[in-house]
């Protein structure tokens, strides 16, 4: 899958910064389907888990899809978060 | 590893004839696509369906997951194709091992169905090698590719052509009815409400559902646990997981567990790490419970837990004793350690965090890993070390140097083994004798591919006096002997190192010996070389390497021999083989040798342009090597010469100004000045050229030097119109050639014209004469048929390309001249021939002046 690439001000491509990613998947995630995913936050919503987190690149987000494929799990949405107040507040969760 | 139909752990798997009719249909095909997510059931369902026509249809059962690598996966078809041992090589490749398995599969024609689980466990490589073969597959054989997901295979051609048929995760879903037959299959019977709960709530996913008939066939309420279940918004497999494990008694949970951090396991591994007793009949006892363990072997003895099912119990285990886990690591590869299996022992040494220890077996295994052809291996285990580490662990250096010098990075290479051999004292005690003998043996491997007979010299003498170290020695020391000139050590050392190979069982020593004594003994006849080289591939032939990189000197003499007695058809067989076991960038000499007999082949075929383009590829060749090869003055001889003839003079100039001063002065290159004065025009500078090669003051690598020396003088003698001379110039030639069937100096010296001169009652080797002109003529002697009876009348066209068989003009020069192709040109020369009945393009020309149809 190809991502959209943000330009930065000088119309360089930065494909190499950190970013937000909001995955959703099929049922709620108890603790040891969580260990798989370290580097993300887990939320329930409804009968779907939302995982979020800062992945380094693109390697990351790969080893995620990975590591979802491997637990059998429903895939059912991906999203990159544009920056703002809330996602920066969840990335400090993430970080700290 | 691959496993026959008699053995494929179907306990506690039931019948699905719904999807048996489908795959019935669809094995039909050329391909089967098997794709679906994990745990969908695609193993389970494949296996019962093989069990079913078990005898009736030859089945192969492999699995990506089960091999240590792509060579080993390959090696493990092999065998189940029932193929005579393949013994894998240091220069193993996915792309001729599939080659392998495709001859394999063409010696018996009954129908054959061959399965590959798990395919999307293939790196990127292997997969393309995967769809290769399946492109090539003859029509009896039919492959099932088993896959998580959708992989690229580039079969488009096939499915457009509707030999591939796929079934999916929605064919494969439990329906009710399959659902309370599997559970039936547990002894678990529920009520008709609580079996569509449970295949609702699971969606027919086969995993979801053994997980549950596990704890079902052990609770005392199943309706309730169905019905608890389905309230749930738990993850299925987790939620199914977690009530599982519950279930178990403590030992066995401790048991999949601890076990988990392991590719396969048997009953003394899980004792260790468990800390238990007894663990092979609970891993009995769960496959026979159908609880995701399945025994690999027909004796029951390894097993390995269905993936997911690993996946989950290693998540577990990190949440609930994330401590542990480094030391079960380390339990475990101290285990494999000690009953030899390196590689599992050096990855759980990695996985443990015991870089010290993974470190040291890599370079002790090192060379039983290189030997045995685990180069992709051994990167990857490289790569799995963390870049501080490697930088702490100066012998990696040797694990570098290794891989480095098989892919023809010798300046690195030889970076990396200083490092090494700097810090060979921090090793421990017992490990640096090995580790010293590990330096030498790259050592020498360096220098023989870059040809440095010093060095060579210098590193054998370390080496002991008997053994392998010593068939090593003589094996290097002879190869770079040859390269370096002295082919009377050479043929004295492969020999010694062939005869010494046998006697200690050593035979990929023995076959590389002896592929290069071919080459090393020319100098006694074509004749020996033919034989050694022969030896040399139907040994490596009984070992299946006769693609492999150690024949290629043996398939380069075979093919060279034929080239030299102006059969060109047959040298281009061999050299096809030749090129195909090539593995370029990695021997600079022998390269250099491929791409001279390349030249040779184009120069009989008269391609000169594409001559020319190999003679400068090999002679860029001297420069990744460090000695002067054998060959490197011929190569810049001829690369000279082709260009004098090509009329690309001042090119020709340069390249001979450029020569470096000692490779100037070799007889090959005097004769190539020779030809730049004849195709100037300047005859007696021509002689003045060959009159130290043709007196005998310059050392000759072999005869035909001076066969080209006598020709090129010829030459020269009929543009000053010196018959006599000429005459006596080509009697020589002819002479000199006759022994070793030397026809092809004929044809890289334009000698055509001087031929058509010399009256045939004149010479006393007037059979090899007839055999040279029909070889320059590109004609097979006389036999396209009787000849018709001369006169027949010429048509226009064949008039018009008559009258240019008295130059010198070749066949395709002629096709440019008129505007049509060789081929053309080709039917026009074969039907002027057979209509004045000429053998051969002299003749036919006799026969045209005779009959006033060419003027004189």
């Amino acid at each position: 899958m190809r991502l959209h690439q943000p330009l930065t001000e000088n119309g360089a491509v930065r494909s190499h910064a950190p970013k937000l990613y909001s995955i959703r998947v099929k049922g709620h995630l108890g603790a040891t389907a969580l260990a798989a995913f370290p580097e993300m936050v887990s939320q329930q919503r409804g009968a779907d888990s939302i995982l979020t987190g800062i992945l380094l690149d693109r390697s990351a987000l790969f080893g995620i899809l990975t590591q979802i494929e491997a637990l059998g799990l429903e895939l059912i949405e991906i999203r990159r978060l544009v920056p703002n107040p809330e996602s920066a507040e969840i990335s400090k969760r993430v970080t700290s | 590893m691959a496993v026959d139909t008699a053995h494929l752990g179907l306990r506690g798997l039931i019948d699905r004839e719904r999807l048996f009719d489908t795959l019935d249909q669809a094995v039909e095909k050329r391909v089967m696509l098997i794709s679906a997510p994990a745990g969908s059931g695609k193993t389970s369902l494949l296996r019962t369906w093989i069990d079913r026509f078990r005898g009736a249809r030859r089945v192969v059962f492999t699995s990506a997951r089960d091999a240590e690598d792509e060579q080993g996966f390959w090696l493990a078809l092999l065998a189940a194709l029932g193929s005579v041992e393949t013994v894998p090589t240091p220069t193993f490749t996915g792309a001729s091992m599939a080659e392998r398995v495709l001859a394999q599969l063409d010696e018996n024609h009954d129908p054959i169905v061959i399965a590959i689980d798990d395919a999307h466990e293939f790196a990127h490589d292997a997969l393309s090698h995967i769809a290769r073969f399946v492109a090539d597959l003859p029509a009896h054989a039919h492959v099932v590719l088993v896959s998580r997901h959708d992989l690229r295979l580039g079969i488009h051609h096939l499915r457009l052509a509707g030999e591939v048929a796929e079934i999916r995760a929605t064919q494969l879903g439990f329906t009710e009815s399959e659902t309370r037959e599997l559970l039936a299959s547990s002894g678990i019977t529920l009520s008709n409400d609580a079996v569509r709960t449970l295949q609702q709530r699971t969606e027919g996913w086969a995993a979801g559902l053994r997980l549950a008939a596990l704890s079902l066939v052990v609770d005392s309420d199943p309706e309730a646990f169905v019905a608890q279940f389905s309230g749930s918004h738990r993850v299925v497999a987790e939620y199914l997981l977690a009530e599982m494990l519950e279930r178990q008694p403590e030992h066995v949970q401790r048991l999949l567990l601890t076990t988990s951090i392991l590719e396969r396991v048997n009953g003394e591994l899980a004792d260790l790490l468990a800390e238990t007793s007894g663990s092979d009949r609970v891993l009995l006892g769960l496959e026979d419970a159908n609880a995701f363990v399945v025994s690999l072997d027909s004796e029951r003895t390894w097993f390995r837990y269905h993936h997911l099912f690993r996946e989950l119990l290693r998540l577990e285990l990190r949440r609930t004793m994330p401590d542990r886990i480094a030391d079960l690591h380390r339990r475990a590869a101290a285990w494999f350690a000690d009953r030899g299996y390196a590689i599992e022992a050096i990855r759980q040494a990695q996985a443990g965090g015991d870089w010290q220890g993974a470190a040291w077996m890599l370079a002790d295994q090192l060379f039983d890993l290189l030997i045995r052809g685990h180069n992709e291996t051994i990167a990857s285990l490289l790569d799995a070390f963390p870049r501080a580490v490697r930088l702490d662990h100066p012998e990696l250096a040797l694990v570098d140097a290794a891989l480095e010098t098989q892919q023809g990075r010798f300046e690195e290479a030889a970076q990396h083994l200083d490092i090494a051999e700097r810090e060979a004292q921090k090793m421990p005690e017992k490990l640096q004798a090995g580790y010293g003998v590990g330096i030498v043996i790259l050592r020498l491997g360096l220098a023989r591919r870059q040809g440095h007979l010093e060095s060579v010299i210098q590193q054998v003498n370390y080496l002991g006096t008997c053994g392998v170290l010593r068939a090593m020695a003589l094996m290097n020391l002879g190869i770079v002997e040859m390269w370096s000139g002295r082919l009377a050590d050479a043929d004295r050392h492969l020999r010694d190192g062939a005869e010494l190979s046998e006697q200690i069982g050593a035979p990929y020593l023995r076959v590389i010996c002896l592929a290069n004594l071919g080459f090393a003994s020319k100098i006694h006849s074509f004749a020996s070389a033919r034989e050694h080289s022969e030896r040399a591939f139907e040994l490596a032939r009984r070992y299946g390497w006769e693609s492999e990189t150690i024949v290629v000197p043996a398939l380069l003499t075979l093919a060279g021999a034929p080239l030299w007695a102006g059969d060109f058809s047959t040298g281009e067989k061999w050299l096809e083989r030749a090129v195909e076991a090539m593995k370029p960038g990695a021997n600079p000499p022998e390269e250099l040798l491929l791409h001279i007999v390349i030249g040779m082949l184009h120069v009989g075929r008269n391609r000169l342009a594409d001559a020319l383009v190999e003679f400068a590829e090999a002679e860029s060749m001297q420069s990744r090597m460090l000695g002067e090869h054998v060959l490197a003055a011929q190569a810049t001889a001829w690369a000279i010469a082709v260009q004098a003839r090509l009329g690309l003079l001042d090119d020709a100039r340069g390249s001979l100004a450029a020569a470096p001063a000692p490779r100037a002065a070799s007889a090959e290159v005097r004769n190539a000045a020779a030809m730049i004065s004849l195709e100037s025009g300047a005859a007696e500078a021509a002689l003045a050229d060959l009159r130290d090669v043709i007196e005998g003051r310059l050392p000759l690598i072999h005869d035909f030097v001076l066969v080209e020396a006598q020709l090129l003088a010829a030459r020269a003698y009929l543009m000053l119109d010196n018959e006599p001379e000429m005459i006596s110039s080509v009697e020589k030639a002819l002479a000199l050639a006759e022994r070793e069937r030397l026809l092809w100096p004929f044809a890289m010296t334009g000698a055509r014209e001087v031929l058509a001169k010399v009256p045939r009652h004149r010479t006393a080797h007037a059979a090899l004469l007839f055999e040279i002109v029909d070889m320059l003529d590109g004609l097979s002697p006389r036999g396209n048929g009787l000849p018709a009876p001369a006169g027949s009348e010429l048509s226009a066209t064949e008039l018009r390309v008559l009258r240019y068989l008295p130059t010198n003009l070749s066949r395709s020069d002629v096709a440019r001249e008129l505007y049509v192709s060789v081929n053309t040109v080709n039917t026009h020369v074969r039907n002027i021939y057979s209509k004045l009945g000429a053998a051969s393009r002299t003749e036919a020309v006799e026969r045209a002046r005779q009959l006033r149809l060419l003027a004189h």
